[in-house]
This record gives C-alpha cells, structure tokens and sequence, in this order.
C-alpha cells in the first residue's frame, strides 16, 4: 500500500516498528511510502525526529489487521473500540 | 615555543573542560531515558541537556582539539616558528567567546533545538552567533596552518612537506569547504529568521545546506587520528611507517570524498529525488576507501614494529607488540571500534537499508562508536603524547593511563551494542523518555539498563582522563624528549606536486561537489517549495 505524510508546522519523521515504513515528513513536501504489512498486530508509530519539547509524546499505534476485520464507519473511520 | 606550548595548553583545556561537562550530562540523559530514571528530569531539562552535549562534544572538543593540534604540528613538524601568533590568540578568544555566548542561551532554555538544529524551529539568535564566531576563528586556524605550509615550502624548495603538516593542512582546506553549507544555511535562512526579519523559511534547503557539512564535518574530527595513525604510531610502537604515500593520498581522497556524499544522511527525505541521492550513494562508497587504505598501512608498519622486536609466525608480531604504550595501545581499541563502527556505516549508507535505521537508535550508536570510540580514543591518545612535551613533565605511571583507555573501550561496547540492537528493534531517536508501560517498549528496558552501564564505566573514564593529565602537572619526574613523528620505510625525497599541495585537488572537489549538489540547490530556486512558517522556540 501507499502511504503519504505530510505537515504544517515544524519538522517530523515516522517509522513503524518491524516494517521498512520510515520517512523524513518536511514542511512544504509530501512524503510517500510503498510498503507491504505481512503480520496482523500492534505496531508502534513514533515521530523519531525532533520537533519540539513535546516529541516524546509524540507516537502512535497502528493496528495491523486482516482486510475483511477492517469495518470504518459511515465516515471512513475506526475507533480502537471496535476492533 | 614557549608561547605556542600556552597556545596549544589553552585549546586543549577548554576543549577537554567541555568534554567532561558533556560526559556528565550524557550519562544523566541515559539515566532518565532508562526504567530507572522514569519519572526523573522534564522533556525540556532533557533537550537542554541534550543541546548542551551535542554542542559541547561535537562543536567545543573538535574545534578546540583540532585547532590545539594543528598549531603543535605546525611548531614541531615543520620545525619552525608559528606564523600569526597574535591572530591565533585572537581566534582563541574570539572562540571562546562564541562558546559562552551559545552556553549562555542554551542554559536559559533559550536554544533547545539540538546541535543539528531544526529549522523552522529557531533558537535564540545569539546561539547561532556564537557557533559562527566558533566557525570564523577556526576559519582563521586554516588561514594560519596555509601560510605555515607556504612559509616552509618557500624555505623548503622542492622538498616534500612532512605528513603530519600535510595531513593538517588537508584538514584545514576541506573544513573551508565544509564550513560554506552550514554557513549559508545560518547567515542567510536561520539567523534572519530568529532576529525576526524573516517570517518564512525554505526548510528542504535549509535542510541541503546543512547536509553539506553534516558528513564531512565529522571527517573533519577524524584526521587528526589519522595523523596520529600514519605518524606517531610507527614510532611508539618502535618501527616505521610503511608507505609515506598512503598517507598522502589518505588525506587527499578524504578531502575529495567527504564533501559530495553529504546527502546520505536526506535518505529518508522527500524534498530530493532518488536520482540525486544515487549519485551520492555511489560517491559515499568511495569514502571508504581511505579509512581500507589507513588500515592496511598502519597494520603494516604495525607489524615492520612486531617483526622488528622478535615477533615471529602469522601472527606473533601482535602479540610482540608494545601494548603497555598508551599510543600504540589507544591504536589496536580504536581500530577494533572503527571496524565495527564501519560495518555499521556500510548499512546506513544502502538505501534499503537505511529505511530499517534510520533515526533509530541504530545510527546514535554507529556515530558514538565511530566518533566518541576510534576518534575520541585517539585524541586522548595524542594528549596523553604531547602533554609532556608542552609541560616538561613525564608521568610517574603509564598504568592509569592505559586503565582510563580501556575502561572508555569497554564503557563504549557495553553502551553502543544494546543501541544498535535497539535501534533494529525500532527504538526511535531523540526522545526524553520512554513509556515502559507499553508491551513492545518493556521488551527494550533491560537492553536499555545495560547500556546505561557502558554509560557510567565512559563517565569514570572521563573523570579519570581529566585526573591523569591533572596527576602529570603535579609530577615531579622531568621529560626526556624523544622524537615524535615516525620516519617512512622509505623517506620521501621528491614527491610530484599533486602530493605535495591542494590545487589540482580543489578544481575537483569543485567539479564533484557541482555535480553532486548542483542541481539539489538549483532546484530550489527553479522551483521553489511552500515555504513553512517560523516557530520561535522562546
């Protein structure tokens, strides 16, 4: 799949842990990815480039998961709760 | 001499003053990062803290260690006096100055965006200030160490310029040349952006600058081991350098080399196309090929000293080897550090590769092991060498000594293996802390524990590094004076002018450096992108 990253502020960067996912996400440009998940499961999703003093705080988790699990609602989204 | 000895005694101390503060604060960031340290410190002591080690260690040693270094092989190796003394006094100052000046804002918390820097974050003006002053009075060492070699050569017709000057002199131009990326990036982007003139910057320029001194910044910390390597080991170790033209064209490759590969470290960034970025991949490789030269000549002369002092068979003349001596000891660790270190670069360098690495732990541990082990342990090495020369003092034991070298080896492998398996893990860069709590994270904590370890043995060898060159102003014992620099199995006599000098050598960096980073900037002005809004830190 392809994923496309961008920002509005300062200066991020992402990787998802276990995968080849990992880019710079500048001002000013869009950043693509083409990856393949092979797992289903929990991966990280840090921001690994300074941007501030919250940086830290800055991750996320990304759920892996079997396409026909995959249910978003009306508006396209999935809450964790529905997993 | 006497006023060059105060001279070189001046850098040297504030070089190593800022090296012991940054050691300190290092193995406090490892503290508080850790399971044991969770709730210690907040996110902004911590990238103070981490501002203040960059800066001090990768800005304040170097600078201040090359520059120390230089002017001692400018006096010993040619032989004569220094030129411009009152200039070098005025750059001392000049940098010291900038120094308390960007200390001074990143102690108010008014310059956390790291060494790197992070435009559109822009710390306070004056921090960027003082790291130019730092950059101008460096510019003027390399001004200094030209017309040194000029002086001698004028003196010298025909001869060829001892290594340990050529090698300097190397240094001194391509740092010319790396200083102009970082400098443009500062004078022209963050600088007006901090004072407020500007409101808007050109980040993925701002970033290509940047990457033009970013790699070859950190050979520009390497050549002075390397001087070390080719020529002052052969001699502690009792036997001569093999080739005097390895080394000459060590140090020239590494000026052609470091500059146009610059962009290996914007592998993962989207303002460069992959074009671009192939064209400094295939000229990165090319870099390895002095540090494959440097190893094969200086195990050479290693073993002429081994063979020289009874060593027999394949490998009897390692172990006839004088270990005992700091230099040559300091020489076998670095090379161990450098070899893995150097396996590490090799991936980071792939383009593949580096997606799995990148801003992981993985490349924090590469650079301490290349940098902090084989360079750092070098620079103790020379200090440990000269320091009796410009006190008239000799050691009472050389057993401290050889303990504080192994304890920064050992600290170093115990702090840099767990990062490097961190960093494949996935550990991301530059954060104040870690949420153990979560499954994947808790995985990391004993891995995280150890290397804080190899921390604190670093930190006891700093602290003992500082304590074994306080020991030696108070000894009592007087130095003899040996010969320093190492003769060639077969001393050069006339070497061709291409070996003896820079300028063939500039025409060609200027023609790589046109066709690595020509279009990368140009394009920027061709088509230039939407320019992000400046984030004031303070």
């Amino acid at each position: 799949m392809t994923l496309r990253f961008a920002t509005p502020d300062v200066i991020h960067g992402l990787l998802i842990t276990g995968t080849n996912v990992n880019t710079m996400v500048i001002p000013g440009f869009v950043a693509q990815v083409h990856t393949q998940f092979t797992r289903s499961g929990d991966l990280l999703m840090p921001c690994h480039e300074y941007c501030g003093l919250g940086h830290s705080e800055m991750w996320a988790t990304v759920q892996v998961m079997p396409e026909g699990a995959f249910r978003p609602d009306r508006d396209g989204r999935v809450s964790c709760a529905q997993r | 001499m006497r006023n060059a000895e105060r001279l070189c005694l001046a850098h040297f101390s504030v070089a190593f003053a800022a090296f012991l503060v940054a050691a300190l604060l290092g193995a406090w960031q490892m503290w508080v990062r850790s399971p044991l340290g969770a709730n210690i410190g907040t996110p902004s002591q911590y990238f103070l803290s981490v501002t203040a080690h960059g800066v001090a260690m990768a800005y304040v040693l170097t600078t201040f260690f090359i520059m120390g270094f230089g002017y001692f092989v400018a006096v010993t190796a040619l032989a004569r006096p220094l030129p411009g003394k009152v200039w070098a006094w005025a750059a001392f100052w000049m940098a010291l100055a900038g120094v308390l000046m960007s200390v001074a804002t990143i102690l108010t918390g008014q310059a956390s965006v790291l060494f790197t820097f992070y435009p559109p974050l822009t710390a306070s003006p004056w921090f960027y200030i003082g790291l130019v002053l730092v950059v101008i009075a460096s510019w003027v060492w390399c001004v200094l160490m030209l017309i040194a070699m000029r002086a001698w050569k004028r003196e010298n017709p025909g001869r060829p310029v001892p290594l340990a000057m050529f090698g300097t002199v190397a240094n001194a131009v391509m740092w010319l040349w790396t200083t102009v990326g970082v400098a443009v990036e500062l004078l022209f982007q963050v600088i007006p952006a901090a004072f407020g003139l500007i409101q808007t910057i050109d980040v993925g320029l701002a970033r290509t600058l940047f990457s033009w001194t970013l790699h070859a910044i950190v050979y520009f910390w390497l050549i002075p081991a390397y001087i070390a390597f080719y020529t002052m080991v052969p001699r502690a170790a009792g036997g001569r350098l093999y080739s005097d033209t390895m080394g000459r064209l060590t140090f020239i490759l590494f000026l052609v080399y470091s500059l146009p590969v610059g962009m290996h470290h914007l592998l993962m960034d989207p303002e460069h196309g992959t074009g671009t970025k192939f064209i400094q991949v295939l000229l990165t490789a090319f870099v390895s090929v002095p540090t494959l030269l440097t190893i094969f000549t200086i195990t050479a002369s290693l073993e002429i000293a081994g063979r020289l002092r009874g060593g027999r068979g394949l490998f009897g003349w390692i172990a006839a080897l004088p270990w005992d001596r700091p230099m040559v000891l300091a020489t076998g660790l670095a090379f161990v550090m450098l070899g893995f270190g150097g396996f590490g670069g090799l991936i980071n360098m792939g383009y593949g590769m580096n997606a799995m690495v990148h801003n992981t732990s993985w490349v924090t541990a590469h650079f301490h092991l290349i940098f902090g082990g084989s360079v750092v342990i070098m620079y103790f090495a020379i200090a440990y060498e000269i320091w009796p020369r410009l006190t008239g003092r000799e050691y009472s034991s050389l057993g401290p000594l050889r303990v504080q070298l192994w304890l920064w080896f050992i600290g170093m492998m115990i702090m840099t293996v767990p990062w490097h398996w961190l960093g494949l893990q996935g550990q991301w860069r530059r954060v104040a802390n870690f949420n153990y709590a979560d499954p994947i994270i808790a995985g990391w904590g004993p891995w995280v524990i150890l290397s804080l370890g190899g921390g604190l043995v670093l930190l006891a060898s700093a602290l003992l590094f500082v304590g074994n060159l306080f020991a030696l102003h108070r000894s009592a014992s007087i130095a003899v004076v040996r010969p320093l620099y190492a003769l060639a199995v077969h001393p050069p006599q006339r070497v061709p002018a291409a070996l003896n000098g820079f300028g063939l050598w500039n025409v060609l960096v200027l023609v790589l450096m046109l066709v690595a980073y020509g279009w990368p900037i140009a394009q920027f002005a061709i088509e230039p992108s939407p320019a992000a809004i400046v984030h004031r830190i303070q």
